[in-house]
């Protein structure tokens, strides 16, 4: 046998070859890529119902409309008249108040203009209804010392920088006389 | 006649052992791969 495969190896090297050809040719070439889709869109008419409800289910709510305000319950009768009309008048103080406010902040002064008095200050006297020169201008001692008591650390401010004076002349829009006792704004 | 039907029998052996290492070569993949795509069972 081995003489015969030494005198007989070319036709056997070609077997060989040949057997190799044939697995590639089973194995790598005539390889079909299959594209299978085994998991469908659940929502797919196809898909069962089940699945499908609980894919409805699971999806992220839709957006919510904003709630309605419900108007107050109007006052049947008799009965609900004294509450409207009290809401009423409350209404009407509410916006006389406002309306108040807002002349007020017409009429407000920039008493940033007082030398001494700081945006902090003008907060603090706003809180105490003072917004303008000629109220400073008018305070008596009495005044002083009472505005003085509310204004916490800066206590002792209105006469060490003689606030009463400085609103006098912005008051009077005395800009020389400010200037010369006071120096440049 | 008996030394070629001798040697048929050797390129058929031969033969089947070339298939048997291309199986080896490119087959066993594809067997793998399609074990791997398929995972396990639910």
């Amino acid at each position: 046998m081995s003489e015969l495969l030494q005198a007989n190896w070319p036709i056997f090297l070609v077997a060989l070859l040949i057997g190799i050809a044939v697995a590639w040719f089973v194995f790598v070439a005539t390889r079909r890529t299959r594209v299978e889709t085994t998991k469908g869109d659940t929502l797919d008419e196809g898909a069962d119902r089940a699945a499908r409800n609980q894919a409805l289910i699971d999806a992220p709510p839709a957006a919510r409309k904003e709630a309605v305000p419900v108007p107050p319950a109007v006052p049947e009768g008799l009965a609900g008249v004294g509450a409207a009309v009290a809401a009423a008048v409350e209404d009407e103080q509410l916006e006389h108040a406002e309306a108040g406010h807002s002349v007020q902040e017409e009429t407000a002064d920039d008493l940033t203009r007082i030398k001494g008095v700081g945006p902090k200050l003008v907060e603090l006297l706003k809180s105490l209804d003072v917004t303008q020169f000629e109220q400073i201008a008018a305070w008596s001692d009495a005044d002083i010392d009472r505005i003085d008591a509310r204004l916490g650390r800066f206590e002792g401010r209105i006469r060490r920088d003689n606030w009463v004076e400085q609103a006098r002349l912005l008051a009077d829009d005395d800009m020389a006389a400010y200037e010369g006792k006071f120096g440049k704004l | 006649m008996a030394i070629w039907a001798e040697i048929l029998v050797l390129a058929l052996v031969t033969y089947a052992i070339g298939i048997g290492i291309g199986w080896a070569l490119w087959g066993r993949q594809i067997d793998e791969s399609v074990m791997e795509q398929e995972g396990p069972e639910e």
